[in-house]
């Protein structure tokens, strides 16, 4: 495919920014989740469904998919247009993350034919909603320990143990998981298989987990005797290692191929300088106060910075001499970042930082107190920013593993 | 906007390629070290060498016998030079003179572009009074004669001339040799870059440029994204030897870059680095390309850099040890070098406060 001339995307562009304008919804008169680790109530998750299910139609989703299994079958860079233009128009997010960001593009890359026809367009359109079964009570960072059983049994493969960090668990339809099928295999990798397990068949049981938001959005997973087909493998028996390490690239931000779309809001710059500018410290604006207004820069240079990263990423003459540094660095180094900027925009709010949602006096309706707390999903999910740093020590500086 | 809609060509690779292996092969540590010993430490030499290869006149128009290039390939040849610590008058001579020179008109202006470019004239930059200290020093210009004294002029020492900044508005070029002028070598904690007091008595200029506030501007902007980039440079070249020390040393029975605690030292640099590079590329991208955001983005990217420099020279030599604290191993010549550019064209708390003024968050001073 030749790459697109600069008419054709600029006009694309103007398109995609016209239908955004028209349709991104207003406001609902509840508050919409910030990630899609917030999604907590059924209203919540039906108004998202259906605006991913819109921007889909539109063709903005998955736009770079090929087309014969429902994507739109474009260069990339018409997606990345569309996904400029969300943002800018201040779009929700794309609730679907599991299914867009690491499904997707696991099955458009490692898949088969069949496997693909079957999923991708459910994902794309928000019916088939997924979640990732990765994450054990006793197994968090040590995934590879994970001690949740596959049991080959005639024509099913049979599930007990317990999932946890269920991301839209209690809405899925589908799951990619990571289970032991080998308990006695060489090393603890080796018995690893994974899965594109239904959720909706006896004996699988999704609990809500209760975050200190006193929010939803994640569950817990337990698999009492649950028979899947045995069609769900993906790829061979004892590979789980493998594909769930692939996964964790797409998660990671190690490699390309997603739908679009994006599904964390990051405070954008303006906002930030409007708070400082409305938020009182002695009586004055806190922009005032020449010590906020040097945090405040700094914190606009950093977002600057990481903001710029994005467009580096996918211009590989500006990556060359450490082609993965810049995707495994930069999920360490955003997740930090916004957590920071919602420390230091609470910090600037004074006596009114100590609001939380619900309180009629608190700044923005307490949005930034909750966006911090919810912060630390980004900072400890898909990997802690510590283990986030053995990885980039590893496969980016080449220091031995500890 | 957040776009970067640029690639770096085959030709821009090749010359940092090419200055790279240059530096390597010419100017290395050991090579630096016995400059750092000389009353200037910018090496004639070299920089001839270096105008052969086309740094010299990167951005002297093609008129005057240069290449014409953007700022873009000047940093990614300043990022070289930091990186390999070099001691050349890169700073003042090829970036900041001839950004002025060529944004002034006459024949005087191409003579010198001309000059710098052929590698035959160096230049001094004195304009460290247009943000910084000025207890004691300042020029006046009376009845056609310079009177006062510059400090922090940069690469001044063995300049051919110095392009001296009298005000915000005014230029002025005074021979190295000019009667009245004396120009003192600075003991900074660099030994690879030159800056000195320059004192004028009555020294009559060759050139004054009068209503060149615009050129003064971009002079500066031009100065500080390529300080950034060196800076830059010296980071990469920090983080680099930071982790070959980690795989080679050990304690314990095992290399100490095994130990989580020194692995996340490491990465966290680079962490770092990479942001702080995308910001220095699309500053030095925009100085040519969208010249009206150039002034927030050179004080955005030398104030970063700074910042991030200074937490990676101190993180480096902590990975190291005792040995980088020695002299003989070499690493403070990155950690001097970076900590002198910190204060070298404003620091990081003066170009964040003008970054608020150019956004309108502050009331200009």
């Amino acid at each position: 495919m030749s790459r697109p001339s600069r008419t054709e995307l600029d006009e694309y562009r103007a398109e995609a920014s016209a239908w955004f304008h028209e349709n991104v919804p207003p406001p609902p008169d509840f508050m919409l989740p910030l990630t899609f680790m917030e999604v907590g109530t059924d209203q919540q998750f039906h108004f998202l469904c259906d605006w991913q299910n819109k921007v889909y139609e539109a063709g903005y989703l998955g736009a770079a998919w090929p087309k014969e299994y429902g994507g739109g079958g474009l260069d990339q860079a018409f997606q990345d247009i569309a996904t400029e233009q969300m943002r800018r128009h201040e779009s929700p997010i794309m609730l679907n993350t599991i299914g867009l960001s690491w499904a997707g593009p696991l099955l458009l890359d490692m898949g088969t034919h069949e496997e693909r026809l079957r999923y991708i367009k459910g994902i794309l359109s928000a019916e088939d909603i997924w979640c990732q079964g990765f994450s054990e009570p006793e197994n968090g960072s040590d995934l590879g320990n994970a001690q949740t059983r596959a049991v080959r049994e005639g024509d099913e493969w049979v599930i007990n143990g317990t999932k946890t960090w269920t991301t839209h668990g209690t809405y899925a339809k589908y799951m990619i998981l990571l289970a032991r099928s080998i308990p006695d295999a060489r090393n603890k990798y080796a018995g690893l298989s994974f899965f594109l397990a239904p959720m909706h068949v006896p004996g699988i049981e999704t609990v809500p987990i209760r975050k200190l938001t006193g929010e939803y959005g994640f569950s817990e997973t337990f698999f009492t005797d649950a028979r899947i087909p045995a069609d769900c493998l993906m790829g061979e028996e004892g590979q789980g290692w493998a594909v769930a390490m692939r996964t964790l690239e797409y998660e990671r931000n190690a490699r390309g191929g997603q739908a679009g779309g994006y599904s964390i809001t990051v405070p954008d710059a303006s906002e930030i300088i409007d708070l400082a500018r409305r938020a009182q410290r002695d009586g004055h604006p806190a922009i005032d106060d020449p010590v906020v207004r040097d945090k405040l820069v700094e914190l606009l240079i950093e977002a600057r910075s990481l903001g710029l990263c994005g467009a580096r990423q996918r211009i590989a003459p500006l990556n060359q001499d450490r082609p993965m540094s810049l995707g495994l660095s930069s999920k360490l180094m955003n997740t930090e970042f916004v957590r920071r900027l919602n420390e230091f925009a609470i910090s600037m709010q004074g006596a009114k930082g100590a609001y939380y949602v619900g309180e009629p006096d608190s700044i923005d309706g307490g949005i930034w107190q909750r966006a911090y707390l919810n912060a630390f999903s980004a900072t400890i999910g898909g990997g802690t920013s510590q283990i986030q740093a053995n990885i980039v020590a590893e496969h980016v500086l080449g220091l031995p593993k500890s | 906007m957040n776009e970067m809609d640029f690639g770096l060509s085959e030709e821009q690779l090749l010359l940092e390629q090419t200055v790279r292996s240059f530096l390597a092969d010419q100017v290395p540590i050991e090579r630096v070290r016995e400059l750092r010993d000389k009353d200037c430490p910018n090496d004639r030499a070299i920089w001839r060498a270096l105008a052969e290869l086309g740094v010299t006149g990167i951005l002297v128009p093609e008129a005057q016998g240069g290449s014409g290039l953007a700022l873009l390939d000047a940093a990614l040849v300043s990022q070289a030079l930091g990186h390999a610590v070099t001691p050349v008058p890169f700073l003042a001579s090829a970036v900041m003179a001839p950004t002025a020179l060529a944004a002034v008109s006459g024949s005087d202006a191409e003579t010198w572009l001309a000059g710098i470019a052929s590698g035959d004239l160096v230049f001094g930059v004195a304009a460290t009074e247009l943000f910084s200290v000025r207890e004691g020093a300042g020029i006046t210009l009376k009845k056609g004669l310079l009177q006062g004294k510059a400090m922090m002029a940069i690469d001044a020492c063995a300049a051919d001339r110095v392009l001296v900044a009298i005000d915000a508005d005014t230029l002025a070029v005074v021979r190295g040799d000019a009667t009245g002028l004396e120009i003192t070598r600075l003991e900074t904690v660099d030994a690879t870059r030159c800056t000195a007091e320059v004192v004028l008595d009555d020294v009559a200029p060759e050139a004054v440029f009068e209503g060149a506030g615009e050129a003064i501007a971009r002079m500066l902007d031009a100065g500080r994204i390529a300080l950034a980039a060196d800076a830059h440079g010296a980071c990469e070249a920090m983080v680099e030897q930071a982790v070959a020390y980690a795989k080679e040393r050990k304690q314990f029975d095992r290399v100490i870059g095994s130990f989580q605690a020194v692995k996340h030292m490491c990465s966290e640099m680079i962490a770092e680095v990479e942001p702080a590079r995308s910001l220095l590329w699309y500053a030095a991208h925009s100085f040519d390309a969208i010249p009206d955001e150039a002034p927030l983005m050179a004080c955005h990217t030398l104030s970063h850099t700074s910042e991030i420099a200074r937490e990676i020279a101190s993180v480096s030599t902590q990975v190291h040890g005792g040995i980088g604290w020695t002299d003989e191993q070499n690493l403070h010549f990155w950690f001097k070098r970076i900590a002198n550019a910190r204060h070298l064209l404003g620091g990081p708390e003066y170009l964040r406060n003008r970054a608020a003024e150019l956004q309108g968050f502050a009331v200009a001073s």
